[in-house]
């Protein structure tokens, strides 16, 4: 899978997941929300519904109180019960008192007299002014301290089951305190369902339940005393006002329930969810469209971004092929200053370095070789020239000129020691021992008119020094310093060890040198044509350079018609392998 | 490489529609509800006059502010005593936390306050006291009221003048407060006014008719124990045709007796806003349930007149 790929599938999934999210989310927010919403504005009318079912309740309960301290009432009482030869009329009569004091027939359904001493309820409804109780419908007036608040949910006491009635009662008592009868005030469940409860609206259905939870007012087609759980699948807390989403005949639902301060009634009310969110529902197609147009989009797009981000990758990429082919002259660019514009950056450092440090190690290896050339030279020369001087030096001891012999051994035995492969280092006792065979060659050459001088300390005597380190100096002095007019040419060398550091100084008071020849004498090699140059003063600082790195310190010092001075200062160590 | 990327795929798919199906899941269970904190019945002595309508509104509104159930009753008028003593029975067996009863008779309160005892329910009294037990009043000071208007008829009529008061039910607080401190305060004015006491007034037509007779009897200036009394005592100055010869005191911040006193046919009117004292009595009710102690409160009222009617309102 190609980075480009990966990118367009890592824009196109946060894409596609992120707007389904939003758009799953939107939906059912805002369908949740809109039953939500329309629960709590629902709540409000409910309200308004409980507080007058409330009213309505309070006015027939204040009433049924009033009615049952009248005294009027209590005496009526007292006089049917008292009366030996009651009849008919009488219970028409108290009928007929019973109907005048309704005074809101609208709201009362009726009024119950029980006569506690004959058992009879006279009811104000002329049709059926008697009314003979049955067992459940008993308590209500027998009960002496009436139910407070809550009015009795029960059927028609007339055994008509299919009407429901409200039943606010009190005790009637004598001036005595005797129970003589209980009045009762009802209110027609038909009459405060169609006044208060039936919405007329298909979305909305209204129930009253009483305090048990049983349904107590409907609409047509509801069971009433039915338990509402066995409607509504969901769990009411006893709040005063509770709004939510349940189930309602299988279907989701909005519930805004109401509870009564006074009659201890809750008034529900359920809507069907999908009836309020059907309008929502439509615009589901134009979610789908939606998404589908910015799917596309964002194909598109995300064919183009990472396009554009894996370009430069791309560069770089054919660039790196370059490199590793062996193209170090390529470098890459970047437009923005981004995190490509810093990889390019890097990277093109990168080769640069890699570039100089090929270089580098080219020029090393071509050095590297150039000195072994040399060597191979210096080694070739000297051994022919050994093996022919050896053969002299006998030659001239048989003819007896011991002078010329002792000549030829002082030579060979510098030209032995230049051919030693053994260690790079030697002590500088050695090399001083050294410079001495080759001094007293070139003593010969011309003819004593210099002299040496030598000042070394014994702790420097013994330390290592690379090969050849003064050899070259005291040549340089002797062939480009000296003035072969004077016969008071001074070569001195002086070495001391401070502070571990060795101190090496060569001097002479030649003719010293113009720029131009120390320059000659520092960067270039020594010329190899020419017999006895040494090793060159440049050879020896590069030597010098390559053994001790920025540990060691050279200076040449020269004036013209004063002289030329080296000093050298090097670590101080006794030990051949920790010279270098 | 590349099941790890599939991997990475599945892990972030499952998260979507976990997240999904837990929003969706949210949605089926959403709540609300509001639970009312406490429970507060209140028996009034009657809703027949915009005082008590006052005093019916500061409190369910103040009720549907403090978040507290309120089931309000009242008997038919002041005099109902036997339908109070229902319904205060009938209020201590529901479940309410407190109960605030404006006694129809303040001398017979013990057996209801032992029945609150006996339910732990706390009681309160509002716009009329107790007078033969210790409940938490809230409402003006009826004494102050008292001692108002025998200060205001000391100060405006003539010494030896013939005042009369008329007084409400016999048995409440209210009514007998104000007549004691207003005898009270004429003696110690050392007022020389002649005072007529007519108890047992019901309303406005009493109030007329009862002016009527005193006004042949020479009084000019009276003190209506309430607004409705006064505005009966304005009707029968009115009826016999006289012009503001009668000096009428009278109290309630009812509209009808603020407008009079702005006309000029009260003179003084004492504020007691029927309102405020409903209001009041729930929010202390309320601080008690809370944790708060069992005081007075005492609203304060002052005299409106015609000189300061503009400034007060």
């Amino acid at each position: 899978m190609t980075f480009r790929l990966r990118i367009m599938l890592s824009i196109l999934l946060v894409t596609i997941s992120g707007l389904s999210v939003f758009f799953f989310f939107t939906y059912y927010v805002a369908t949740d929300q809109v039953g939500v919403n329309y629960a709590k504005s629902l709540k409000g009318s409910m309200q308004i519904r409980m507080d007058q079912i409330d009213g309505d309740m309070r006015e027939v309960y204040q009433k049924t109180v009033a009615l049952s301290v009248q005294p009027e009432l209590s005496q009526v009482i007292q006089d049917y019960s008292e009366d030996s030869d009651r009849n008919a009329d009488d219970v028409i009569r108290i009928s007929e008192y019973l109907r005048q004091q309704n005074d809101s027939p609208d709201l009362v359904d009726a009024l119950f007299l029980y006569i506690t001493k004959t058992e009879q309820v006279i009811c104000s409804q002329e049709y059926r002014d008697i009314i003979e109780l049955q067992n459940s419908s008993k308590q209500p007036f027998t009960t002496s301290g009436g139910i407070g608040l809550q009015p009795w949910v029960l059927s028609d006491m007339s055994g008509n089951e299919m009407r429901m009635i409200y039943l606010y009662t009190k005790p009637v008592y004598s001036e005595t305190g005797e129970h003589i009868g209980t009045i009762g005030l009802s209110i027609s469940e038909r009459a405060m369902y169609f006044k208060l409860l039936d919405s007329k609206s298909n979305t909305e259905e209204y129930f009253l339940l009483d305090g048990a939870g049983q349904i107590c007012s409907a609409g047509q087609g509801v069971e009433l005393e039915t338990p509402i759980s066995e409607l509504i699948d969901i769990s009411w807390n006893t709040s005063q006002i509770a709004v939510g989403i349940g189930q309602y005949n299988g279907k989701k639902s909005v519930c805004a329930m109401v509870e009564s301060s006074f009659s201890g009634f809750t008034l529900l009310c359920i809507s069907e969810h999908a009836e309020l969110v059907r309008d929502l529902k439509q615009t589901q197609w134009l979610y789908t469209l939606v998404l589908l147009a910015v799917i596309i989009l964002a194909v598109v797009l995300a064919d183009k971004i990472s396009g554009t981000l894996n370009k430069p990758l791309k560069n770089l990429m054919y660039a790196m092929d370059r490199v590793g082919s062996g193209d170090f002259g390529i470098r890459t660019a970047a437009v923005r200053e981004d995190e490509f514009f810093q990889l390019n950056n890097r990277f093109n450092g990168m080769v640069t370095q890699i570039d100089g440090l090929i270089s580098q190690v080219i020029d090393e290896q071509r050095h590297a070789r150039q000195a072994e050339l040399n060597a191979l030279q210096y080694q070739i020369k000297p051994h022919f020239m050994y093996n022919t001087l050896n053969s002299i030096k006998y030659m001239a001891f048989m003819q007896g000129n011991e002078s010329l012999g002792k000549q030829l051994a002082s030579f060979i035995e510098l030209l032995e020691a230049s051919l030693n492969k053994g260690s790079d280092f030697s002590t500088l006792e050695f090399e001083v021992r050294l410079i001495e065979d080759y001094v007293s060659l070139q003593m010969y050459r011309y003819m004593g008119c210099f002299m040496m001088e030598y000042d070394i300390t014994d702790d420097a005597n013994a330390c290592y020094v690379p090969r050849f380190l003064l050899q070259p100096l005291v040549e340089n002095s002797i062939l480009h310093g000296m003035d072969t007019k004077r016969n008071d040419n001074v070569i001195s060398i002086s070495a001391y060890v401070e502070e571990g550091i060795l101190h090496i100084e060569a001097k002479d008071n030649g003719k010293g040198m113009s720029e131009e020849q120390k320059n000659r004498i520092l960067h270039q090699q020594g010329d190899t044509s020419r017999q006895f140059n040494g090793i060159g003063v440049y050879n020896t600082v590069e030597r010098l350079r390559l053994f001790y790195g920025k540990k060691m310190h050279v200076e040449m010092q020269t004036e013209m018609g004063i002289g030329t001075r080296y000093i050298i200062e090097l670590p101080a160590s006794q030990e051949a392998e920790g010279a270098g | 490489m590349k099941k790890r990327a599939v991997k990475r795929i599945a892990l972030l798919m499952g998260m979507l529609l976990v997240v999904l199906i837990s929003g969706s899941g949210c949605a089926q269970n959403t709540m609300i509800e509001e639970d009312t904190r406490f429970s507060i019945g209140v028996v009034l002595k009657a809703a027949d006059s915009e005082h008590w309508q006052g005093i019916r509104s500061g409190m369910e509104n103040a009720a549907k502010e403090q978040n507290v159930t309120l089931t309000l009753l009242y008997p038919q008028d002041e005099w109902a005593e036997d339908e109070q003593r229902v319904m205060i029975q009938d209020l201590l067996e529901s479940d309410i936390d407190a109960l605030i009863v404006s006694p129809c008779n303040s001398t017979d309160t013990g057996w209801f306050v032992d029945l609150a005892q006996e339910k732990n329910v706390a009681l309160f009294t509002a716009d009329t006291r107790s007078l033969d037990r210790v409940i938490p009043f809230i409402g003006i000071d009826n004494e102050e009221v008292g001692r108002l208007a025998a200060r205001y008829l000391h100060t405006h009529l003539p010494t030896g003048a013939r005042i009369a008061l008329l007084a409400g039910a016999d048995k409440q607080g209210q009514t007998l407060d104000r007549i004691a401190s207003f005898k009270a305060e004429l003696e110690f004015l050392e007022s020389e006014l002649q005072v007529t006491v007519v108890k047992e007034i019901k309303g406005f037509s009493d109030a007329l008719h009862e002016t009527k007779q005193l006004l042949g009897e020479g009084i000019s200036g009276i003190f209506c124990c309430s607004a409705v009394m006064g505005l009966g005592a304005v009707a029968a100055e009115q009826e016999l045709g006289l012009d503001d010869d009668l000096c009428i005191v009278t109290i309630d911040s009812q509209t009808d007796a603020i407008k009079a006193v702005q006309r000029g046919t009260v003179d003084a009117l004492i504020t007691q806003s029927g309102y405020e004292v409903g209001e009041m009595a729930v929010k202390t009710v309320v601080k008690y349930l809370e944790g708060g102690s069992l005081d007075n409160v005492y609203i304060p009222c002052e005299v409106l007149t015609g000189n300061n009617i503009n400034e007060i309102s």
